[in-house]
């Protein structure tokens, strides 16, 4: 009986023992999905790059208040129209990656291994060739518009193609930076792709060709391609889907219109959060407007004039303002723009809007001197449908649109020779700033004579805090000295106490994260100055 | 035993999953999926850990004062550790073994009867523990300069524990009158702080040479506990303390703990420096900015001794029990929690300052035995 029990449990073991248990122990993802799907089928790879839109609205429109808005308040803002009031003041001792814009690197960075993810994993995948070459041209584009806006911040970049895998990952790399001559012909080459795959007509919020030729032709005005940018550019205006618009439209609720070329999509009820569809909401709103609704001068019995009013700009923070060198650029009775583009500079245009106030209705007192109060602010990004009490907008912000084209192809027509042309395209701007309409033939106002300092002003006025003037700038060499002419900071919140900043001339260049630079092993070429 | 590595909380870690990350095309939703910011590990390994552990345990005057002793010496290997990765490979973090550590420590634990009658007991127990945790080694000598490499921006540290703070310290106020170096920082004025610098004579810029490193762990930790019996009365109390700790008190620094000194949000009550009173030991406030480098200012020691659990009871006396027709009947009141001493301020020296402290709570009880 012993004997029997024993060989039984005998025969029980003896097949196991002799199995290898690793097996049991590799356990399948069942509730998340595994990036092979992403890199192995045509469903997969369009999620994929449908993913890359999510990526990039978070990268230029990011929601709350935290480096990644930081990052792009600073391009909007740290020119020579801007006027700090608080949070790091620029080009100081604290102008560092962490309070700056060291999240453009690492955002950037990232979005740019997954376009290459994509692009790589395409050749492979068999399907339709006319979708995957759109979808790879937006892949493309993507790409190509990351690598110019790294190498327009920070100068000195690495350029990279081969996605990161972990067998890869350890390769042994050599830090060093890359060459102008690579790191243009690699950018020519992603947008060129994508001028020539993707159409004009797309659904609001895809890459369309309008922007894959806007972007390679500002990446030609960095080559002094002055030929190819005018080329490309021309190329838009003359195809005639898009446009301008008239003046209203242009940062009205609706941003889908023809004058935008890209507008990064937002929805309240499909979002809250930079994750899902609808994206997260936006602090911009606030970031250049008064906090009118802190007005205490003509307070009665504790009432204020101001409560909290979308139609002022609604829960404000008024970190940044326009300055006084940007109003003195328009002519206030004549240019429609000071009154469509800035909320009003004169405080006898707010009335009281507190019901238990009894001026209800009439013009408001003069404000006290507190800059976080009362400053002439930003309308653009106003926002009606903003809720009382919260900074969160979720409106469509147009990232790229036909004014600045145009702009643009001014510029290169002038430096290809053709006045004509080029005083053309900058008075359609201005005509438009000053008529209201998309189109006028009214000749008054035009200026006569393209200089660069005529040329400068008309895009201050047309795109002042628009997140290009500070590459503009850059791009033609007069950063630094304009804005330590012209900007100012003010942390006290009055005239007396505004003063310049000074900007060091390698400040033009972003300082790339130390821990980066350790992580790389420290090569030398990087963070020139700093 | 203290944790010698970082455990991944979630599971999957390893694995290359996809974040789902939406968009929005002509107003209608559209499904994304993009790789996360962490890399996969496809070969990632278990930690191993070889022990050493010597340990004794004694019993003295009839095991009326009993104990144990124990040292030990564990060297871990191929540690699971969450290690920051060189961002322009798109990926910012990927869970590797790394390296070796080695924890050294010591244990003691103490039991006395001190009292032993037929109605009156007293026990009085004590542990003390003391670990010792260091980086033996990471990635090798890859400089070779004969010593194995640090890795500075992870903050490992060859012959360091694994988990530091690394920052640079604020030592003092500039006064009126006093000469501010230029390159200490733009916009210094008399108020503000004053840092700690290695080295002068090369300047006074914030430099890596003049980060203060500060262990993250304890440097020991004990419990004292005491026990009575006295009749059917009886009553049990633990104390818990933690030493030679420091932590990271946002509160001191952070805007939105009301840090500040902006005037716009309430925080602690800080001696700060003013003209009026130089020898405040805060920096001056301003209206517009935080403090230049008021997280240096951040590092505070969170020791602590907590009265963590005190209990009363009463059983009953047996002969009721009996009548009662029940095998045991006892009241008590616990109290968890109780009071906890620290100089640390915020709401608990162990969590984080958005987390939840740990709640004091008072239980009335019974237990029946039928």
């Amino acid at each position: 009986m012993k004997n029997r029990n024993f060989l039984f449990v005998l025969a029980l073991i003896f097949p196991v023992a002799f199995s290898s248990c690793e097996e049991y122990l590799a356990e399948p993802v069942k509730d998340q999905i595994s990036t092979d799907y992403i890199y192995n089928s045509p469903a997969g790879l369009e999620v994929g790059v449908n993913a890359l839109y999510n990526r990039m609205r978070q990268y230029n429109l990011p929601a709350g208040d935290n480096a990644d808005l930081w990052s792009n308040v600073f391009f909007m803002a740290c020119t020579d129209l801007g006027l700090h009031r608080t949070w790091n003041t620029p080009y100081g001792t604290v102008h560092t990656p962490a309070n700056f814009t060291g999240s453009k690197w690492s955002n950037g960075y990232r979005i740019i291994d997954r376009c290459s993810a994509i692009i790589t994993a395409a050749r492979s995948i068999d399907m339709d060739a006319t979708s995957k070459k759109k979808l790879v041209a937006q892949a493309r584009a993507i790409r190509g518009e990351v690598y110019l806006d790294l190498k327009e911040q920070y100068n000195t970049i690495l350029i990279d193609t081969i996605p990161t895998t972990p067998q890869n990952l350890n390769d042994p790399v050599e830090y060093k930076v890359a060459s102008d001559a690579d790191v243009w012909k690699l950018i020519n080459e992603d947008l060129d792709y994508a001028v020539a795959n993707l159409d004009y007509k797309v659904l609001p919020g895809r890459y369309g060709q309008g922007v894959a030729r806007h972007i390679r032709g500002k990446a030609a005005m960095w080559q002094k391609d002055y030929a190819g940018a005018a080329a490309q550019f021309e190329a838009i205006i003359t195809e005639g889907t898009h446009g301008l618009v008239s003046l209203t439209e242009v940062w009205g609720q609706n941003a889908n219109h023809k004058e935008s070329l890209l507008a990064y999509q937002k929805d309240f009820l499909l979002g809250a959060s930079n994750d899902l569809a609808g994206g997260g909401g936006s602090w911009l709103t606030g970031v250049f407007c008064q906090r009118l609704y802190e007005k205490q001068s003509g307070a009665v019995a504790g009432q204020f004039e101001v409560i909290n009013d979308v139609n002022f700009g609604g829960q404000s923070l008024g970190w940044f303002f326009p300055n006084n060198y940007l109003k003195s650029l328009y002519d206030q009775a004549k240019d429609l723009r000071f009154k469509t583009y800035y909320y009003p500079d004169n405080y006898l245009e707010y009335a009281v809007n507190n019901p238990k106030h009894p001026r209800f209705g009439q013009p408001i007192t003069k404000p006290e001197e507190n800059y976080r109060r009362f400053h002439w602010s930003l309308k653009k990004y106003h926002d009606l449908e903003k809720l009382i009490g919260t900074n969160d907008s979720y409106k469509d912000i147009i990232y790229y649109r036909f004014a600045e084209t145009l702009l643009l192809a001014s510029e290169a027509q002038h430096y290809l020779g053709n006045d004509v042309k080029a005083l053309d395209y900058l008075n359609k701007v201005r005509r438009r700033g000053y008529t209201g309409l998309a189109a006028s033939t009214s000749a008054v106002n035009d200026i006569t004579t393209w200089t660069i300092n005529n040329y400068l002003d008309e895009s201050a006025r047309e795109l002042a805090f628009e997140h290009n003037r500070w590459f503009l700038l850059k791009r033609l060499g007069l950063l630094v000295e304009r804005q330590n002419l012209y900007m100012k900071t003010s942390t006290s919140g009055t005239l007396a106490g505004e003063g310049p900043i000074n900007m060091k001339p390698h400040m033009v260049n972003m300082p790339i994260p130390q821990t980066q630079i350790n992580l790389m092993g420290n090569p030398p070429g990087f963070n020139v100055g700093y | 035993m203290k944790e010698v590595g970082n455990r991944p909380e979630n599971p999957y870690l390893s694995q290359a999953t996809a974040d789902q990350r939406d968009y929005i095309i002509n107003g209608v939703k559209v499904s994304g999926y993009i790789p996360g910011g962490r890399l996969s590990s496809p070969d990632l390994r278990w930690e191993t850990s070889t022990q050493l552990n010597l340990a004794m345990d004694f019993g003295l005057f009839k095991n009326r004062i009993s104990g144990t002793v124990e040292v030990y010496d564990t060297a871990t290997t191929d540690m699971i550790v969450n290690a920051a990765i060189n961002q322009t490979t798109g990926f910012s973090n990927q869970y590797q073994n790394i390296g070796e550590v080695n924890n050294q420590g010591l244990e003691v634990t103490l039991n006395s009867e001190i009292i032993r009658n037929k109605d009156f007991k007293l026990n009085l127990g004590a542990s003390f523990t003391k670990n010792k945790n260091k980086i033996v080694s990471l990635y090798g000598d890859k400089d070779g300069d004969g010593v194995q490499d640090s890795d500075v921006g992870n903050r490992w540290f060859i012959g360091q524990p694994i988990s530091v703070y690394w920052q640079w310290k604020g030592i003092g106020i500039y006064q009126k009158g006093e000469t501010i170096p230029a390159d200490a920082g733009t916009g210094l004025i008399p108020g503000d702080i004053k840092l700690y610098d290695a080295n002068p004579e090369n300047g006074a810029k914030p430099e890596d040479a003049d980060r203060i490193l500060t262990s993250r762990y304890p440097e020991w930790y004990g419990t004292v506990t005491l026990g009575m019996e006295y009749k059917n009365f009886d009553f049990n109390a633990d104390v818990y303390t933690v030493q030679g700790i420091t932590r990271d008190n946002p509160y001191l620094y952070g805007y939105n703990e009301g840090a500040s000194l902006r005037g716009v949000k309430n925080g602690l009550k800080q001696d700060y420096w003013t003209p009026e009173n130089p020898t405040g030991n805060w920096p001056r406030p301003r209206v517009g900015n935080d403090a230049p480098n008021l997280n240096t200012l951040g590092l505070q020691d969170a020791s602590y001794i907590r009265l963590q659990n005190i209990t009363l009871g009463y059983t009953l006396p047996a002969d009721l029990i009996k009548k009662l027709g029940l095998s045991n009947f006892r009241m008590y009141v616990t109290g968890n929690n109780v009071v906890t001493i620290t100089d640390f301020q915020s709401y608990s020296p162990e969590k984080n300052a958005s987390d939840y402290p740990e709640p004091v709570s008072y239980v009335f009880g019974l237990q029946v035995g039928f």
